[in-house]
């Protein structure tokens, strides 16, 4: 929860949701639709931008740039602020998210790996061997059944 | 697996930046006609190798409480449990896993009471489900959203 979230208005939500739909909708046909001027539609989409609300973005298929592999670790922590352990953990290129959680493991992250041993290694060379990362417990993805993936932490801390 | 080729890799580099920047922009910029840019992302796209689109903050959209569920289910019901806890609108991921659990989910909610009852009333209840280890997120300290599973 932020404390200096800007409230959005009507027409911020209606850009929102039109945005959903249709990424690439022209600013043109918004600006007609909700009887403003296109320099309003264009700098109400920079405003959600700037204020991380919505990010209109190419994102890319993580098979498609050759990472096979994906999976979760639940990672315990002792004898280091956590903080500093999460700060040396997100500089792994393979970790995709990494989440602070209430309870023991304090945190899961979602990593990604191109074949077996490339995933191994980041598991056991990168990861296991951050100071104050005592244990990680892995779960291997094999399948995944639902991923939302137009929801995002836009302002990671 | 799609290859992608310097064109491509150019075109996707400036719409990572901006995705609302137009064919003729992206053209203009990389001097090449909009027809090949408009092409190059019709291929693009239907190969699900990108997504051109928004992406919103779960917390700044009202979505303020998120929880990720480790669940054992009984293993011939898995895909079935899977598939019941994917149609629930709260649920944000939904994978089969290998290891102590074979179920990972990801549940957002509005409230922290519609947080604790989807995952008491909707979730456990599942013919099924054996254990569910639920832990609620405090932070993010990274998300790749830029780099996802297009399905």
């Amino acid at each position: 929860m932020r404390s200096d979230s800007r409230p959005l208005d009507d027409l911020d939500n209606a850009i929102i949701a039109e945005l959903r739909a249709d990424g690439r909708v022209p600013n043109k046909m918004l600006a007609e639709k909700y009887k403003v001027s296109e320099a309003t539609i264009s700098s109400r989409i920079h405003a959600l931008a700037d204020s991380n609300v919505l990010r209109v973005i190419a994102q890319r298929d993580v098979r498609a740039l050759g990472y096979d592999f994906m999976g979760f670790a639940n990672i315990f922590v002792s004898g280091r602020p956590l903080r500093d352990v999460a700060r040396d953990i997100v500089k792994i290129e393979e970790v995709a998210s990494l989440s602070r959680v209430m309870g023991d493991p304090p945190l899961i992250a979602q990593l990604k790996g191109r074949a077996r041993h490339h995933f191994l290694s980041v598991i056991a060379e990168q990861l296991s061997t951050i100071r104050g990362v005592t244990r990680v417990n892995m779960h291997l993805t094999l399948e995944i059944v639902r991923f939302n993936i137009d929801l995002g932490a836009l302002e990671p801390e | 697996m799609i290859q992608t080729d310097e064109t491509d890799e150019a075109i996707i580099r400036l719409l990572q930046v901006d995705g609302r920047m137009s064919n003729r922009e992206v053209a203009r910029q990389l001097d090449l006609s909009e027809g090949t840019v408009r092409q190059r992302l019709k291929r693009l796209q239907e190969t699900k190798a990108i997504r051109l689109g928004a992406v919103v903050d779960a917390v700044r959209i009202g979505l303020t409480f998120s929880c990720y569920l480790q669940i054992v289910a009984a293993a011939p019901k898995l895909r079935k449990v899977a598939k019941t806890i994917a149609e629930l609108e709260a649920a944000a991921f939904v994978g089969i896993t290998l290891g102590e659990h074979n179920l990972i989910v990801m549940v957002n909610a509005r409230a922290r009471d519609d947080l604790a009852n989807i995952i008491q009333n909707q979730i456990t209840p599942i013919d099924g489900v054996l254990h569910v280890d639920a832990f609620e997120l405090i932070s993010n300290y990274k998300h790749r959203y830029d780099i996802v599973r297009i399905r």
